[in-house]
């Protein structure tokens, strides 16, 4: 299942974002070999502030399996503050209040079996639902062009924002992605999603931690009991290109 | 607001591989996503091209492009390799016949173009599908037919043995096959010239 993470249960969540930043500590540093700030072995940035959203999804270990962070651009953003030469001319703006950022996406999950693919589609429907809850119409990030297969095969609407460059051990573009209820209905259709796909949980009752509550939901919810984390897969027979499924800065 | 944000616009050199990058995920024909892709990589002074499949052995497998000859010269002068994982996890590599000058601009141009025509041209290639005649392919009908049955993309490629999105260009295919502006208008008119129903599912 796949959590809400904002400035309104953060609370609850403090051990699980802990782990969401070691994740990405060990993809984005260790893995993809980027350059970014780490503290506690744990990797942060400017963007993780109260504005942040993270939404994240846990295998059955309640370890982070998937997650994507979310933010309004209205008042900063990663893509125009440290790729701005390789914007084009005559964007719409970032400060309109209808636009926000989506970084930090990555997915250590493997896997192409029907609960594997819905969940990978739930990691990135929910960054759409919650955006057009907002009133935003348009995500911008920057992305390593290995990944943009993901975007697609989710069915992300993605226009391509000027030229690719050099990034780290590949090569990183810049999007606008579309965000309507246009694609939301599509990309839930194709692959069979709940309404939302994403559970936010603002309080524990009488559970004990969030992930009890997680399952409480699913236990009422055939539809989220079918984005529940599923036996760890087989291993692959091969594997030439060694990364994370989803990758973005 | 950042200081970028306000000054940070510089106009760039206008992208040579855009008309295919735009237009790449709306195409329903793997020969055209195949010269689309052409023409692209030809701005960079590209020539021919094959996107294979990397076999457990590490041999290739020509799947699409224009000359699968390429498949054996991987390594060779002349031939960029660039590897690519399917949206399956499927290892794959375009090779791509180059100048030998090609600078690391043109190599990010053809990085970028090489990994939205696997990405679109391995679904092309599972939604692979006999032109009908006249009307709608027996394929599109069992899509159709489903659809109106409320199955997902995903459901519907279990049964079919395609994945979600090969599924989803099925249903495009049917929609501009019928003149439709969209899915459940597909399925109106479908179902009023009755080549769809309830009933017809999976080899009824």
């Amino acid at each position: 299942m796949f959590h809400l993470i904002t400035d309104h249960n953060r609370a609850l969540y403090r051990g699980e974002l802990e782990r969401l930043h070691r994740a990405r500590k060990a993809v984005f540093v260790d893995e993809l070999g980027w350059g970014l700030r780490v503290r506690d072995g744990m990797e942060y940035d400017e963007y993780d502030d109260a504005r942040a959203m993270h939404i994240i999804g846990f295998d059955t270990a309640g370890d982070v399996a998937m997650g994507i962070r979310v933010r309004p651009a209205d008042d900063r953003s990663m893509l125009v503050d440290h790729f701005a030469h390789h914007l084009p001319a005559g964007l719409r703006p970032f400060d309109d209040g209808r636009t926000w950022e989506v970084s930090r996406g990555f997915c250590r999950e493997r896997g192409i079996r029907k609960p594997h693919l819905m969940r990978k589609a739930a990691c990135m429907i929910a960054p759409l639902e919650i955006a057009l809850e907002a009133g935003v119409d348009r995500y911008v990030g920057f992305t390593d062009v290995r990944m943009l297969n993901l975007y697609y095969h989710i069915g992300w609407k993605l226009n391509l924002l000027g030229d690719p460059m050099p990034y780290g051990e590949g090569d990183g573009v810049a999007y606008e992605a579309e965000v309507s209820a246009q694609v939301v209905r599509q990309i839930r259709q194709t692959w069979g999603l709940p309404t939302p796909a994403h559970i936010r949980i603002d309080t524990l009752d009488d559970t004990k931690t969030v992930h009890e509550a997680a399952a409480r939901i699913a236990e009422a919810d055939p539809l989220q009991h079918q984005l529940l984390a599923p036996p760890p897969a087989a291993p692959r027979p091969m594997a030439v290109l060694r990364r994370p499924q989803m990758g973005v800065v | 607001m950042s200081y970028a944000l306000r000054i940070g616009y510089e106009p760039v050199v206008g992208n040579p591989a855009r008309q295919f990058l735009d237009n790449a995920a709306d195409m329903l024909d793997l020969d055209a996503l195949v010269d689309g892709f052409a023409s692209a990589i030809a701005v960079e002074r590209a020539g021919a091209h094959m996107c294979c499949a990397v076999e457990e052995d590490g041999g290739l497998y020509p799947l699409f492009g224009d000359m699968p000859e390429l498949a054996d010269r991987m390594g060779a002068a002349g031939v960029e390799a660039i590897e690519v994982e399917a949206p399956d996890g499927t290892p794959m590599v375009v090779l791509i016949a180059v100048a030998a000058s090609i600078d690391r601009r043109q190599l990010s141009q053809l990085r970028l173009a090489a990994n939205i025509y696997v990405t679109h041209g391995v679904t092309l290639l599972e939604a692979a599908d006999d032109e009908p005649a006249e009307g709608l392919s027996l394929t599109e009908r069992r899509c159709l037919s489903l659809t109106l049955s409320g199955w997902s993309h995903l459901d519907i490629g279990e049964q079919l043995e395609r994945s979600a999105p090969a599924v989803g260009v099925h249903i495009r295919r049917a929609m501009a096959r019928l003149g439709a502006a969209s899915v459940a208008e597909a399925v109106s008119i479908a179902a009023a010239r009755g080549m769809i129903s309830h009933q017809f599912v999976l080899g009824a």
